[in-house]
């Protein structure tokens, strides 16, 4: 029998420890157990035969480390465990062997300097090499990130056609240490296709009890519970754990009664613990696995579920109708885009849109990086917006969670396209009623078109809670029945249980105030049902539609959405009443200067905006910003003014520097030179370089940042592409000093007219001379003066 | 064996003075506003750190005259490791972090206000210190019931004991998947925000000079 075959009607038995029996029988620590398949198949195999005697259905192949960084005789390792395990089994009556993985021992991106793409080889690796072998399933494990879990199972996906199991580990907050919690791993796993999934490692069962529930709650596929005997600690000289095999057993009730399907050991468990819960649990009768119809989309941290509350997409970043983010595009300039994610997630969407399409631009390039950027610093989920089907698959790939689609339509070949990506990377599809006969005029003709694409998902093996359709919302100001359908429509999908969204703002195109038609386009649409809004959160009356709708239909417990909501109305006020404020401060002697001293952010920009109804732009940058920068930076030199001062400064000016700008009416004024920055290949901090970076756009140049960990071929291109003279190197670790090295020695040759200068936690004046650097800077403001001196000599 | 030890944010007070130090302010105060600023940020920190260590006990032998150290997992030649752990039979060796999650938070204001960037990223050296404190007064607690007594920590990359030794330490502790802390290539820590380091088990007490004064760097801008 299959194994998937035999969990659908029993419980089902993994082994125990395998490391706490190898050190019992010699391993030395140190020593890389998965060297014994060939030093010790025989203890191996023994090990694994006790487990099957005490009545386990799968053992897992002793392969835990098994990968191509840490073996360079991996086919023969994992041979051999594959052979030791098949031995073990004969005799034995449904006995199953899965094929062990377990984390790479490197961290990701952005965290570590692991690629994604890189992971998922170095995984492929593996199984190639496995899955050719007798074995019955795939068991990917103790893995403490999402990420390097979906590398895993992609890699997996990509090779074999075995069942894969998934376990990760969580702590006693119920999180993975890299943030995911229970339902996000659900809705990624499953997503994914996986078979079965569930925790392992680092707690024990009493721990586990209470994580259990978490993931049976949200699972429509079997639960696995493999715990540690508990914890280690020293007992007369002897390691013992705090759980002993009867305690173990007796909480392994408990879990299998809350729904868990696969019950087995971890750490220090031994096949007296995995005998005695069999005894315990064999009678009992499994739980049902009931398939959830809930709609879950999620990041990396945590799962949204669309439709209990509705949903805010946020739609800022997208480049339609705003000159603005073009140029930022164009620019590759990730700040504004992370920037107006920032924003947006503050004002409190639960869900990004991302669209950088523009047809200049290398689409897949661009989404690719946003996504990879955007991940770094928010922890929302994200809806991947892209008729490009490459950029579709490109992101979804790269995306740590369960990503929204938008999307797919009812036209035959999109559909071909788009649900295998679907299927593949596991994901929420937004579903447009539109096809090849363009869009219907009626609520019929969308209802259609909407249950075909439903039943085509199906086809592909795609739930139907997966599809969100989004009815689509016309302009009222070319067919003034055009809210109507789209409701009617809403109100039918609802009624039928099918998730909805709509793009809001399309509804008032054309029309004056048109905050007005799409907040009460939004109310109505909610009423009737809308899940998700695809909407613009810097709207006071989107938001304000928003929290009432919440307060008013039950929601909102005691209001407090509502009431917090309404704070930040009144804050918005005092806001006004402080400007007023400075206003009066402004009979001072040079408010400006002395906000931008102290740090004051919002001071320097309302005092900037009174003053320039006086003064001129260029004459308030060169009497009051300028010379007020130069005194703190003086200070800074001097050892008077500290680095948290001086870069709240230059906060406040540069808060003062936006206000000036936008009341200039060409806004194309000129930088005072153009340098390029980089944290060099190999080194992951970018702090220090980011400083630099602050100072150095305060004092008027500008900066093209390559970021960190960045190759010296790309600071050439680079040099050479923007004709660049002046490059700032930065590094943190003495490992890292040698690929400064190497950038300046390319540098050298590919654009000998270009300067360097450097500096970071490690560098002196010796390394800088011994590099070859043409100057070493120990701080931001040294850096700065470079700069000056050089432009003003060039 | 490895020992797990971890503790929740309340239980680690981080020690504002040496953020303080690690931004630069000697002797002096920092401003309210900069005071201010701290204090938000730690608080945000607290919400995100997730204090974790692993540890074992170890054997080892100290050939004083050739300035070998013999750990069983590895063997360091190091003259002031040899002097840090003269007269030891055993030494404890621990990895601790501040988290994969406090260090997506160091990115994100890295990110977005190089102000925000730099205090938070002072406060996580400040709260690894701290953290690495207490683990280190809980084994000398532990140490104390059989009369024994410990050196200061040691780090690799201290003196002359080379960080090269950085992934041996770690993979002994198995720390990839006790506490999810790995390293790169070039040998740095992820998180960044985490200590490794030798601490040496000794029959009798130890007059040590810790902190800046027993480091040779005397030009370094953050010293006291």
């Amino acid at each position: 029998m299959n194994i998937k075959e035999l969990i659908k009607n029993q419980l089902v038995y993994f082994d125990g420890g395998m490391g706490t029996l190898l050190q019992e029988r010699g391993l030395q620590p140190g020593e890389l157990p998965e060297t014994w398949n060939i030093l010790h198949p025989e203890i191996i195999t023994d090990i694994h035969r006790s487990y099957f005697e005490a009545g386990a259905n799968i053992i897992k192949t002793n392969t835990f480390g098994a990968n191509h960084l840490k073996f360079d005789n991996l086919e023969e390792i994992i041979t051999k465990a594959v052979e030791n395990a098949n031995k073990a089994r004969e005799g034995f009556k449904n006995a199953y062997i899965a094929l062990d993985i377990g984390p790479i021992g490197k961290m990701l991106k952005p965290l570590g300097d692991l690629d994604f793409e890189k992971a998922v080889e170095i995984f492929a690796e593996t199984v190639k090499i496995g899955s050719k072998l007798n074995v019955d399933l795939i068991l990917i494990e103790t893995m403490n990130d999402s990420y390097e879990t979906k590398a895993a199972v992609l890699a997996t996906k990509e090779i074999s056609d075995l069942p894969i199991f998934v376990t990760t580990v969580y702590d006693e907050n119920a999180k993975l240490m890299t943030g995911a919690n229970p339902k996000c791993m659900v809705a990624i796993l499953e997503g994914l296709g996986v078979d079965a999934l569930g925790l392992n490692c680092s707690l024990g069962p009493e721990q586990m009890k209470k994580i259990v529930p978490m993931l049976t709650k949200e699972a429509s596929i079997p639960v696995i519970v493999n715990p540690n005997a508990g914890l280690p600690r020293s007992e007369n000289g002897k390691t013992v754990y705090d759980v002993d095999a009867d305690e173990f057993s007796d909480i392994m009730v408990e879990i299998a009664e809350s729904g868990a399907r696969i019950l087995g050991g971890c750490c220090g468990t031994t096949p007296e613990f995995i005998r005695k819960t069999i005894e315990k649990t064999k009678y009992l009768k499994p739980k049902p696995i009931v398939p959830k119809n809930t709609t879950l989309v999620s990041s990396y941290t945590h799962a949204v579920e669309i439709g209990p509350s509705p949903i805010l997409i946020g739609e800022r970043i997208n480049p339609t109708g705003k000159s603005k983010f073009k140029e930022a595009l164009r620019q590759n300039n990730m700040d504004y885009i992370l920037n107006e994610g920032i924003a947006q997630q503050e004002k409190g969407v639960q869900i990004l849109d991302v669209n950088v399409g523009l047809p200049e631009i290398d689409e897949v390039e661009m989404i690719k990086s946003a996504v990879f950027e955007l991940q770094s610093v928010i922890d929302l989920p994200l809806q991947i917006d892209t008729v490009d089907i490459e950029a579709m698959e490109q992101s979804m790939r790269l995306y740590n969670g369960k990503p929204l689609v938008n999307s797919v339509n009812g036209k035959e070949k999109n559909m071909k396209e788009v649900f295998p990506l679907i299927k593949k990377y596991g994901g929420t599809l937004i579903a447009l009623t539109i096809d090849e006969d363009g869009i219907p005029e009626t609520v019929e003709g969308r209802m259609k078109i909407a249950e075909k694409i439903i039943k085509t998902a199906a086809e592909y093996g795609i739930d139907k809670k997966d599809i969100v359709v989004d009815p689509l919302a016309m302009t009222i100001s070319s067919d003034t029945n055009s809210a109507n359908i789209t409701l009617e429509t809403v109100k039918r999908l609802s009624d039928m249980g099918i998730k909805t969204s709509l793009g809001v703002s399309n509804i008032s195109f054309g029309l004056p105030n048109r905050e007005f038609v799409t907040s009460t386009f939004f109310a109505m649409a909610l009423q009737n049902g809308l899940n998700c809004a695809i909407m613009n959160p810097y709207s006071q009356e989107m938001m304000k539609v928003y929290y009432c709708f919440n307060a008013l239909t039950n929601r909102d417990d005691n209001c407090t959405d509502y009431i917090n909501f309404c704070s930040t109305v009144v804050t918005q006020t005092v806001t006004t009443t402080s400007a007023t404020g400075t206003k009066l401060e402004s009979n001072d002697d040079e408010p400006l200067k002395k906000a931008i001293i102290k740090g004051l952010k919002e001071q320097a920009a309302a005092i900037t905006a009174e003053m320039l109804k006086t003064i001129s732009p260029l004459d308030l940058i060169d009497t009051q910003i300028i010379p007020a920068l130069d005194i703190v930076g003086k200070g800074f030199e001097e050892k008077t003014v500290f680095l948290p001062q001086l870069l709240m400064s230059a906060e406040a000016s540069k808060s003062s520097f936006d206000v000036v700008k936008a009341s200039m009416a060409s806004n194309g004024e000129a930088s005072k030179g153009r340098i390029i920055l980089a944290t060099v290949k190999g080194d992951i901090h970018d702090i220090g370089k980011n400083i630099v970076k602050v100072l150095l756009e305060n004092y008027g140049y500008e900066v093209i940042d390559l970021g960190k960990d960045v190759p010296p071929e790309l600071v050439c291109e680079t040099a050479i592409k923007e004709e660049i003279n002046l490059v700032g190197l930065s590094a943190l670790m003495t490992t890292t000093v040698p690929s400064m090295e190497e950038t300046i020695k390319q540098l050298r040759e590919k654009r000998p007219q270009c300067k360097v200068v450097v500096g970071g936690a490690v560098l002196t004046q010796e390394y800088a001379d011994m590099i070859g650097a043409d100057y070493y800077a120990k701080d931001a403001m040294e850096t700065v003066r470079y700069a000056e001196h050089f432009f003003g000599i060039e | 064996m490895i020992y797990s030890y971890s503790l929740n944010s309340q239980e680690v007070n981080i020690t504002k003075k040496e953020v303080y130090r690690y931004l630069g302010y000697g002797r002096v105060y920092p401003s309210d506003e900069v005071t201010a600023l701290i204090d938000e940020c730690v608080n945000e920190f607290n919400k995100y750190v997730n204090y974790r260590a692993c540890y074992a006990k170890v054997d080892i032998s100290v050939d004083e005259q050739n300035e070998i150290i013999n750990f069983g997992f590895m063997q360091v030649k190091s003259h002031s490791l040899t002097i840090n752990l003269r007269g030891c039979e055993s030494a404890y060796i621990f990895a601790a972090t501040t988290g994969a999650m406090a260090e997506r938070l160091i990115m994100k204001h890295n990110k977005l206000s190089a102000l925000k960037g730099i205090v938070t990223d002072a406060i996580g050296s400040a709260s690894i210190e701290d953290f690495c404190n207490l683990l280190n007064k809980m084994l000398a607690d532990l140490s104390s019931q059989n009369n024994k007594f410990l050196r200061p920590r040691f780090s690799c990359g201290y003196g002359d004991f080379p960080l090269e030794f950085q992934p041996q330490i770690l993979e002994f502790l198995d720390t990839s998947r006790k506490i999810c802390l790995n390293i790169t290539d070039n040998l740095m820590m992820t998180p960044v925000k985490s200590v490794t380091a030798v601490v040496g088990i000794s029959d009798f007490p130890t007059k040590c000079r810790t902190g800046c004064v027993s480091c040779q760097k005397t030009d370094c801008e953050y010293r006291n």
